[in-house]
């Protein structure tokens, strides 16, 4: 039972491990390979939209749109145009001014020299140098640069290059931009910037170098000042708008070219100078957006997957579905919460590992958990538990349902087993009471006189002993509990109960099918009738032995005062042999009601004694017993009363059947048997032998000689199956037979007793 | 002497009276347990023989009654039907100094009751030789002489000999022989004792033709019987 769950719980564990592998990988080559860059736009475009920053006041942006076109007529213009404006400008006494239009080519030397002029007379105006990528005969770029001598008039030169993404927005840029030769271009913007301040952006101090890209805010479309290049110079608009501000001059008009998709939710594109205006505006609030470090954004993205797969183990799956859902949330408002710190976490990895996650480790749980109840139906099959055949009515089913179907019907059929098992043994005709290893009763039946309850029951076994067993019987019966190993003869305990019933109790052990101990089933059988019956019995026998031997001891008593006559010797002789009968009726009840219990006997010795003590009888018709002690001092284990009164009867028996005035032979040896060492006793008379069909039953009870041969002397019959029963409870023989004359030595009947030796004791 | 006879069984006591008076002491005889307990509080007898079972109090009773009422009481011999060997052993180690099973031939009661009481009077005075029956112990020899020859016996055999016959009739339990002859109470293999016994008995020839013979209470001990001639 305990190896079974921790299968499933290795097979889950390895899936599982598999699964956090796999996300986890998964994390790290996105975010290496920036394979999810479309979509972190997609949530980076939205996120922004939510928080815009405010535009300047600062910044004026003049543009060449539509009206201005319609006013100076097609593009370009002449040079001569923008000197106008220049010229006019000089006085304006504006911060900085960027002219974001390209220089490069040359025209007529005069313009352009009047254009330089009017440049220069602008002492805070900057001009910008295009990068063409890429670059004529496979240089990486080429650099464009306004012609003399307007490039020499100009404050400086700022590059004004845009950083497309993928999708072709235009979300970053960079500060400045670093030639083949080494050289250091700073963005138009930041040259401004620093005209106007003094100083270099906070942003530029802190990049550490040109390739560093950093996310522009925009500011909502339309958010700058804007007004017509036309109107500037027709004089719409009095040149001392221009005070203070940080004046941008480009194309916005539509036909010009210079419109850029930028990331607004409107999805329309820019003007270059607007972006401008955009960046200029985010060196003055410093609200770039800088992109987390790749290693940070590498732990950002493990940590709620790994949360996610840690709550696997502990949650139910119901609450998986919303933890998910919750880290999915929770990544997109930590993205958002960073976002408006000026940080973006790019939140693709991590959401795709959650989403990754939580399907597949749903499908590897399913089929580990499929796999297992098929297995564990198998077994269950294997066991040779019935189960009852699935049938379902509802038609076709997926595996999975099947097997749960499966194994429902399998608990129910489990569940009546127990039931069954249950009224079984309640209906057992006698008491019963199984324990479990932990020593408790788990059950029990028909022991209501305990106060228990019949039925599963968890209850002290010692405290039940003690509401059922006498007193005097608890401590034989507490001692059986304890027994590992039973002794054959001790496989049940008797005891009273307090009710004075009298109980057999067994014991049986209950063992699993892997062989270990689960408890043991004590069954009690009611044995007071035969209890009482053997209590009876012995009261009758306590009664007969002394009430029969009683009488005759009183006749024997008065008998003796009398004078000798021919009827009191036959008096006598009666009195005797009843008491005889009594001694050996009372002999053979008793050892058939008791254990034989042995102690150790010199056997030559018993012999000699119950020879010994009929001698009076021997000596009356003058018959001689010669004894023949060849065995060794040999000591049997046996039971000296009954050995005794064996070998007294045998004796007897040879005295009764013998003339007067012939010999009695008893001789005893040692000698093998089956390599068993057996003590031999052989009796023999000198009488007339035993007849033949008296031969095949001596043994048996009541059997005695009545053919007539010697009428005077008969046998009680009991006395030759006294002797039989008494020595096969030994674990010996007897025999008779008849001896045949020879050698001058007269034949007769002759018994011969085996008994086995005791073992030798240990010598201490 | 006198003596207190208690049976119920007016036979019994008739029979065990005459042999009592065959030795010329006195007797009491006693139909019950209780007559007996009263008489004994009351008077003094050198020996009671006492039947096993009786109405009112049994033999038992009375001897256990005996133990703890009456000081200095006198030797108990334990007349009985019962012959199980767990009888005869209870009643010896329940304080019994002898029992005789009914029926028993009138010349061996005699002597057990006589055993009983010489160990009263104390004749332990140890001759040089004793005479017991045909048998001569020559105590310094360590020898017996018995119809004309000498029987040489070991140390221990002699001691058992010895203690056997100024003990004759007296049932001894084992564990008396063996402190007495070994000087030992510890558990000696119960082989040992039997061995000597065997030996004694054939060495000695200690047959009843020859007026005595062993006789083993299972379960308790050893008594040297004499029979007909014996004195």
């Amino acid at each position: 039972m305990k190896t079974r769950p921790s299968r499933l719980r290795r097979r889950l564990g390895i899936e599982w491990a598999g699964v956090a592998l796999a996300a986890s990988l998964l994390i790290v080559g996105l975010i290496h390979w920036d394979g999810l860059a479309d979509f972190d736009n997609l949530i980076y475009d939205q996120l922004s939209d939510l928080d815009r920053p405010e535009a300047s006041d600062d910044i004026l942006i003049v543009a060449i749109d539509e009206d201005s076109l319609s006013a100076f007529g097609k593009w370009p213009w002449s040079r001569n145009r923008h000197a106008e404006l220049f010229e006019k400008m000089a006085s304006s006494e504006s911060k900085a001014i960027a002219f974001d239009i390209l220089l490069s080519e040359a025209s007529d030397p005069e313009t352009d020299l009047r254009l330089a002029k009017s440049i220069s007379e602008n002492p805070n105006l900057y001009l910008p140098i295009h990068l063409v990528l890429p670059g004529a005969n496979g240089a990486e770029f080429d650099l464009k640069e306004p012609v003399s001598p307007i490039k020499e008039s100009a404050q400086g030169l700022g590059h004004v290059n845009l950083n497309f993404d993928k999708d072709g927005m235009v979300r970053r840029t960079s500060l400045c931009f670093k030639d083949t030769s080494g050289k250091t271009w700073p963005h138009l913007m930041e040259l401004a910037y620093r005209h106007a301040n003094g100083n270099a952006s906070l942003a530029f101090d802190r990049q550490s170098d040109c390739k560093q890209n950093l996310l522009l805010p925009y500011a909502a479309r339309g958010s700058y000042t804007t007004i017509p290049y036309a109107a500037l110079v027709n004089g719409e608009m009095p040149i001392s708008f221009l005070r203070d501000k940080v004046i941008l001059i480009g194309a916005t008009a539509q036909g010009l070219g210079d419109q850029h998709p930028v990331p607004m939710r409107d999805g329309g594109t820019l003007a270059g100078v607007e972006i401008m205006a955009n960046l200029y505006n985010a060196l003055l609030d410093d609200n770039f957006i800088s992109p987390l470090p790749k290693w940070l954004q590498l732990v950002l993205s493990l940590l709620p997957v790994w949360i996610l797969l840690t709550g696997f183990w502990r949650w139910r799956p119901r609450t998986t579905i919303f933890a998910s859902i919750a880290l999915i949330s929770l990544v997109l408002i930590a993205s958002f919460g960073l976002l408006s710190m000026k940080t973006w976490f790019a939140p693709g990895a991590a959401l795709a590992g959650l989403v990754f996650v939580y399907p597949i480790w749903g499908w590897r749980r399913l089929q580990s958990t499929s796999d297992f109840m098929d297995e564990e139906l198998e077994n269950f099959r294997l066991a040779k538990v019935d189960i009852p055949v699935v049938v379902t009515s509802a038609g076709p089913v997926d595996v999975v349902t099947g097997q749960a179907e499966e194994l429902t019907h399998a608990i129910a059929h489990v569940r009546d087993l127990r039931r069954f098992i249950t009224d079984a043994l309640s209906n057992l005709p006698d008491p019963m009471f199984i324990t479990g290893i932990d020593g408790k009763v788990k059950f029990v039946n028909k022991l209501a006189q305990t106060g228990i309850e019949d039925g599963s029951q968890d209850f002290a076994l010692d405290d039940m002993l003690n509401r059922f067993v006498a007193p005097e019987d608890l401590d034989e019966v507490k001692e059986y509990l304890t027994m590992q190993a039973k002794p054959k003869e001790l496989d049940y305990v008797d005891f009273t109960s307090l009710n004075d019933e009298v109980f057999a109790m067994r014991r049986a052990s209950v063992v699993s099918d892997e062989g270990e101990l689960r408890g043991y089933i004590h069954y009690l059988a009611d044995i007071t009738e035969v209890a009482n019956a053997a209590q009876e019995r012995e009261e009758v026998l306590q009664l007969l032995s002394h009430d029969m031997r009683a009488p005759q001891a009183a006749i024997l008593a008065l008998l003796d005062g009398q004078t000798q006559s021919e009827t009191t010797k036959r008096i006598e002789k009666h009195a005797r042999r009843t008491l005889a009968l009594a001694d050996n009726f009372v002999g053979l009840a008793r050892i058939k009601s008791n254990e034989f219990s042995g102690e150790e006997i010199l056997l030559s010795d018993l012999v000699i004694e119950a020879n010994d003590s009929l001698w009076p009888l021997a000596k009356a018709r003058n018959i001689k017993a010669t004894i023949g002690d060849e065995s060794e001092g040999a000591f049997i284990l046996g039971e000296p009363s009954s050995l005794h009164r064996s070998f007294v009867n045998l004796i007897d028996n040879a005295i009764k059947y013998s003339p007067d005035s012939s010999t009695i032979q008893i001789i005893m040896r040692v000698m093998e048997l089956d390599k068993e060492p057996y003590v031999a006793v052989s009796i023999k008379d000198e009488g007339d032998g035993i007849s033949e069909d008296m031969l095949g039953n001596l043994f048996e009870r009541f059997a005695s000689d009545d053919s007539g041969s010697k009428g005077s002397v008969k046998g009680a019959g009991l006395g030759l199956n006294f002797v039989a029963t008494v020595i096969e409870r030994h674990g010996g023989s007897i025999r008779a037979e008849n001896i045949a004359d020879k050698k001058g030595i007269k034949g007769g009947a002759q018994f011969t007793v085996l008994l086995p030796l005791a073992p030798e004791p240990e010598t201490v | 002497m006198r003596i207190a006879i208690a049976d119920d069984d007016k036979e019994i006591v008739e029979f065990l009276g005459g042999i009592v008076e065959g030795l010329e002491y006195v007797y009491a005889g006693f139909p019950d347990g209780n007559a007996l307990s009263s008489a004994l509080l009351r008077d003094t007898f050198d020996l009671v023989i006492l039947d096993w079972n009786m109405p009112g109090r049994t033999g038992m009773q009375i001897l256990e009654w005996m133990e703890g009422a009456i000081e200095d009481r006198p030797p108990v011999i334990m007349m009985t039907s019962r012959a199980a060997k767990q009888d005869i052993s209870d009643a010896l180690n329940a304080g019994a100094d002898d029992y005789i099973t009914k029926p028993e031939d009138p010349g061996v009661i005699a002597a057990r009751i006589q055993a009983i009481l010489r160990r009263g009077s104390g004749s332990s005075a140890m001759e040089a030789s004793a005479q017991y029956g045909e048998y001569k112990l020559d105590r310094i020899e360590q020898k017996v002489h018995h119809k004309g020859k000498d029987i040489s016996l070991t140390a221990k055999e002699f001691e058992l000999t010895d203690l056997m016959f100024r003990n004759r009739d007296r049932t001894l339990s084992r564990r008396y022989i063996m402190e007495t002859v070994w000087r030992t109470n510890a558990h000696l293999a119960t082989r040992t004792l039997d061995m000597h016994v065997s030996r004694v008995r054939s060495k000695l020839s200690l047959t009843p033709e020859n007026g005595f013979r062993i006789f083993t209470v299972f379960g308790y001990g050893y008594r040297l019987e004499t029979l007909g001639n014996g004195s």
